[in-house]
């Protein structure tokens, strides 16, 4: 078969064009969130997951009527070691049912194909559940201080800071095992951890979490946070397949 | 080109070096050009299909992982999956061009199954009615020179998978031409 090719100046003005169009900028994660709230729109980035979404909030609304009903003012090592060890609760409920929706879905293998991969999708919505994860802590917090007289920023801080270690932690795991049973496994370890002591030394435990000084708290959440965000950038870069499809 | 240029190449187009994405490109152009211009006739869609895949090749090349398979095999990845696209959003069965011309080196020699213009204008139209897959087999097999097993890497399957798929769409075509 004969095959007519372009003169030289055609390929040389066609890969001008080319390198032109896919001029490779480097961004930061907020300008990814941006991008990609323009690209696909905020509802399509949570499209299918609102189900999950509406179930963590249905769960965090029954934890705030059980502990407004179990607390009591004498027992603030309890209600420490609870703003601390249910930080993470709304966030994680949100990104495992998020995270195990996309792993067993039949178009997985299709979507880390398109132009934003399964990996955008995710991280996007982990830096959203972190943020929801953040205002339902503010909002269980408030809960506990109004029953315990406890300072609430203090108790804040305490639950923020949690919240990022353990949102740290999880997205280091998800970053190097790739599978369900990397964020199952964490939160067995944190469920297994935070009920240990609380059972077994729940007054140390309590009184520990509460003299650890407040801006050891602010600067452990904002380090956490920021090492946080480092990394989401780089999952949701994270090379997956050779499938590519435009 | 060897394959520690092509990987340098690679890494800089990534810092967003364009001289060496330039040079990337040029290297690659016309065999690309050459495996579109097979499956199209028109050198004038040939060089808006190429653009296109070079165009997504450096959108996406943060995505391509040289442990899974050489840039070149992603490259054909890449291709195929344009050239379906395109076939797809025109809605237009295969442009009919004379498979009897083209060189087959493997041994099941199409052309013994698509001797002359009509049978091969048949033969693509039995083909398109195949799903992507098989479509991209063939594709992969008769326009590039790619290998069994390079087109496995490709298609996420395995070898034989794609000896046998290949060849039985082939005995397919040859009964079906044979009616």
């Amino acid at each position: 078969m004969n095959i007519e090719y372009p003169s030289d100046f055609e390929i040389n003005e066609s890969i001008g064009y080319i390198c032109e169009k896919g001029k490779i900028k480097k961004h930061g994660f907020f300008v990814f969130l941006r991008d990609m709230t323009k690209g696909l729109g905020f509802a399509n980035v949570f499209y299918g997951i609102m189900d999950a979404m509406l179930l963590t909030g249905f769960a965090f609304a029954l934890l705030c009527m059980l502990s407004s009903a179990i607390l009591e003012p004498n027992k603030q090592n309890s209600a420490v070691i609870a703003s601390f060890a249910l930080a993470p609760g709304v966030f994680i409920t949100m990104f495992l049912l998020s995270y195990i929706k996309e792993k067993m879905s039949m178009t997985y293998s299709v979507k880390m194909t398109c132009k934003y991969t399964v990996n955008h999708l995710l991280a996007y919505r982990m830096f959203v559940f972190s943020l929801l994860g953040a205002v339902a802590d503010a909002a269980y917090v408030l809960l506990i201080c109004i029953k315990t007289d406890l300072n609430y920023i203090t108790l804040l801080c305490v639950s923020l800071s949690s919240l990022f270690l353990f949102s740290l932690v999880l997205i280091f795991a998800v970053l190097r095992f790739n599978s369900i049973f990397a964020p199952v496994g964490l939160l067995i370890i944190w469920i297994i951890s935070n009920g240990t002591l609380w059972l077994f030394v729940g007054d140390f435990y309590g009184r520990f979490l509460q003299q650890i000084p407040i801006w050891i708290y602010i600067v452990f959440a904002i380090m956490a946070a920021a090492v946080y965000i480092n990394r989401l950038a780089a999952f949701s870069d994270k090379r997956r397949t050779i499938y590519v499809n435009g | 080109m060897d394959a520690v240029q092509e990987k340098r190449l690679i890494k800089n187009t990534l810092k967003g070096d364009m001289q060496s994405a330039d040079k990337l490109i040029k290297h690659y152009y016309k065999e690309i050009y050459a495996y579109v211009y097979r499956q199209t006739s028109s050198k004038e869609t040939s060089m808006d299909i190429t653009q296109e895949i070079f165009i997504s090749v450096l959108n996406t090349l943060h995505t391509f992982d040289s442990k899974k398979a050489s840039f070149r095999t992603w490259l054909y990845a890449v291709a195929s999956n344009k050239i379906y696209d395109y076939y797809r959003s025109k809605r237009i069965v295969f442009e009919p061009f004379d498979i009897s011309e083209i060189e087959i080196a493997d041994e099941s020699d199409f052309t013994q199954v698509v001797e002359t213009h009509e049978t091969a204008k048949d033969a693509m139209r039995i083909l398109v009615m195949q799903d992507k897959q098989i479509q991209q087999i063939v594709g992969l097999k008769i326009f590039s020179s790619l290998t069994f097993r390079e087109i496995g890497q490709i298609l996420q399957l395995n070898e034989n998978t794609v000896r046998t798929k290949y060849y039985a769409v082939l005995s397919k075509l040859r009964k079906e031409l044979e009616k």
